[in-house]
């Protein structure tokens, strides 16, 4: 080639490439600005996406601390608990801490502070539980076998509470309630558990409102709301709630045990009596557990937080009220019946502020079916009961009052936020409270 | 020689072409990528504006989930702090509005634990003590803007204080907060809250059910 074409050659070879480095130059600043923009958002997501993954590792430990400490209310043996996670082909892992309340173990109400936090790679995340026993005391009024209610516009029951039965709810008229009934229907013939079907006479029903036994028919036998009231609603097929059999629990954390039968009073003043055939003992009533081996005769006013346990019947012979009803707590637990023992010439209106477990018996009044009507029966607590006690009788067709006494049950809601220590518990454990704190998050 | 690589070079009327086709190229080049950057400029607000809307409902939600009954009768002639403050009543639950009685509301109410207080863990703990408890409300505040709200009680129930807060706040356009509760299979109650946000000509709404873990009693 000769000297003047090299020269040419180069001249244009000069020109290319200077477009060619200023395009280039071009594409990659955008090209950089663009990589910058998709990273910072790559990290935004990755950071987002490990926090929800930890999110829900630090809520499998708390469900594994559930599971645990329903098997075990000790568990862990060492604090803290590490377990391990697969977890989107890493390993994340967990650490649960556990700190029971003082007193948990002699107590069958228990309560835990637990604390679950997951860790992955540099991040962590933590959640805490006040997790409790299920104590038995969300009901007004609750049995193990079948609930018969009688509706009349005359009657003057009145539930404040919810009432739930373990077997299945029978109505005749339309019994009013201001709060919500529920049924198991366990053992009932008319349901089906598998499909959640209930076939009665004709009626076949898969409307848990339906799930009940009528005497004419639905149109004329159904629970309906008071007056008023928004809260009520009927369900049936809903979860069984355990009720013990026994008060073994009660005797083995009982403060104080009284061997034969005694008869009761409790002091206005604080305190309570026990008389036995071996004498006249005052004991205290500040958060005590009060074991009978034998039947009780109880009465008088509670100043205290007291749980009265028996191993046979007991019998509530007068007024049995709280000094205060802010401050003072009595549960009554009888393996067998417990009974207002008043006589049918004794008219008068009867007050009792107690929390009542007939854990093999009912609850029930003495000659109910006796005598003229004898008043309200006022309870401020809940009744739990293996079977349904007779309070009074009203006439079949009119629903007046012919017997004993007309009902006056108001839920006594201090149980639910902290029961009486070794008050009946169904065997669950659930979480009371729920603790994760993020970092606020605004818009703009 | 000399002459002949003078011709080799560019006249004026190649530089203006070639500089002329540089420019057509480069200016349509640029347009390309201006709608592609307008474009991901709008999408990336779109996405911005919908991840905000989330952080908020997972916020609120959030803090819902926290919900625990407040059992605290009125004391001392001051009000209760809890549900039982509540006509006709209502079951006990975290969640004060809405509920049975108002059942859907642009509002909502709720006790949270004061963990300074509140701790069943220990003997000495009084359910009863108002301080246990906060109250907190988130409500929409002049349209677009929503307000977190805490009430802290003293020991004998009056208000100790109350301050707010702005959650999230939109410069041109409306929120709505829009809250109800419902119950699910086994009865228990759970609150649905919804966030709705509108800007210029975009909305966006997105909805959270939240189950209070201590409010099923």
């Amino acid at each position: 080639m000769s000297t003047t074409k090299r020269i040419k050659a180069l001249n244009k070879s000069g020109s290319a490439l200077l477009y060619t480095l200023l395009c280039i130059a071009m594409l990659s600043v955008i090209t950089m600005g663009l990589a910058g923009i998709s990273m910072t958002q790559s990290k935004i997501s990755r950071d987002y996406y490990d926090s929800t993954k930890l999110l829900y590792v630090a809520r499998a430990g708390m469900t594994r601390a559930l599971s645990e400490l329903a098997r075990d209310s000790s568990w862990p043996s060492t604090s803290p608990y590490v377990g391990t996670l697969p977890f989107g082909g890493q390993t994340a892992s967990y650490s649960i801490t556990v700190t029971p309340a003082a007193g948990n173990s002699n107590n069958t109400y228990k309560v835990w502070e637990v604390t679950s936090s997951a860790s992955l790679g540099n991040s962590n995340r933590t959640v805490r539980a006040i997790i409790e026993s299920e104590a038995l005391t969300k009901y007004v009024m609750f049995t193990d076998s079948a609930m018969w209610l009688w509706g009349r516009s005359e009657t003057s029951d009145s539930y404040n509470g919810p009432i739930h039965t373990n077997k299945y709810f029978g109505f005749w008229g339309k019994p009013e309630f201001d709060s919500p009934l529920t049924s198991s229907n366990k053992d009932d013939s008319y349901y089906n558990s598998e499909k959640r079907k209930y076939t009665q006479d004709e009626y076949v029903t898969y409307d848990p409102s339906l799930f009940y036994h009528y005497v004419f028919g639905y149109s004329y036998d159904e629970p309906i709301a008071s007056t008023g009231s928004n809260n009520f609603y009927f369900a049936g097929g809903q979860p069984e709630k355990y009720l013990s059999t026994n008060t073994t629990s009660q005797e083995a954390n009982a403060t104080y045990i009284i061997a034969g039968n005694a008869t009761v009073t409790f002091l206005d003043a604080g305190g309570v009596e026990v008389v036995t055939e071996s004498g006249t003992q005052i004991y205290s009533t500040d958060k005590v557990t009060l074991y009978i081996n034998g039947t009780v005769q109880v009465s008088g006013t509670v100043n205290g937080e007291v749980t009265l346990a028996c191993s046979d019947e007991v019998y509530i012979t007068d007024n049995l009220v709280y000094s205060d009803k802010t401050l003072d707590v009595l549960a009554i637990v009888a393996e067998g019946n417990i009974m207002l023992y008043t006589e049918p010439e004794d008219i008068r209106d009867i007050e009792i502020n107690a929390m009542l477990y007939s854990l093999n018996g009912n609850f029930s009044v003495n000659r109910f079916y006796e005598g003229a009507p004898r008043g309200v029966l006022y309870l401020y607590g809940g009744v739990f009961q293996k079977n349904q006690g007779g309070i009074g009788k009203c006439d079949t067709w009119t629903g007046e009052l012919e017997h004993g006494y007309s009902k006056n049950f108001v839920l006594d809601p201090r149980f639910l936020s902290r029961p009486p220590d070794n008050i009946p518990v169904t065997g669950r454990i659930r979480i009371k409270a729920w603790r994760d704190n993020v970092a606020p998050l605004y818009i703009n | 020689m000399i002459e002949r690589r003078l011709n080799n070079g560019f006249s004026l009327a190649e530089f203006i072409v070639s500089l002329g086709l540089f420019l057509i190229l480069t200016s349509s080049l640029a347009g390309t990528l201006m709608i592609g950057m307008r474009c991901y400029q709008a999408s990336d607000v779109d996405v911005d504006f919908q991840k905000s809307v989330r952080d908020t409902i997972e916020a609120i939600s959030n803090d819902v989930r926290q919900a625990v009954p407040d059992d605290a009768p009125g004391l001392f002639g001051n009000p209760a702090t809890g549900y039982k403050s509540i006509t006709p009543s209502i079951s006990p639950t975290g969640v004060l509005y809405p509920n049975v009685n108002e059942a859907s509301t642009n509002y909502i109410i709720f006790n949270k634990p004061d963990y300074s207080y509140y701790n069943p863990t220990l003997a000495s703990w009084v359910p009863l003590d108002p301080r246990n408890f906060r109250k907190i409300r988130y409500f929409v505040q002049n349209d677009n803007e929503i307000i977190r709200e805490v009430t802290l009680f003293n020991s004998d129930g009056s208000v100790a204080s109350t301050h707010q807060d702005s959650q999230a706040i939109v410069e041109e356009g409306s929120i709505q907060l829009i809250c109800s509760m419902q119950y699910s299979d086994d009865m228990n109650p759970f609150y649905r809250v919804r966030v709705i946000v509108s800007e210029e000509e975009k909305t966006f709404s997105l909805s959270a059910n939240c189950r209070i873990p201590g409010g099923d009693y």
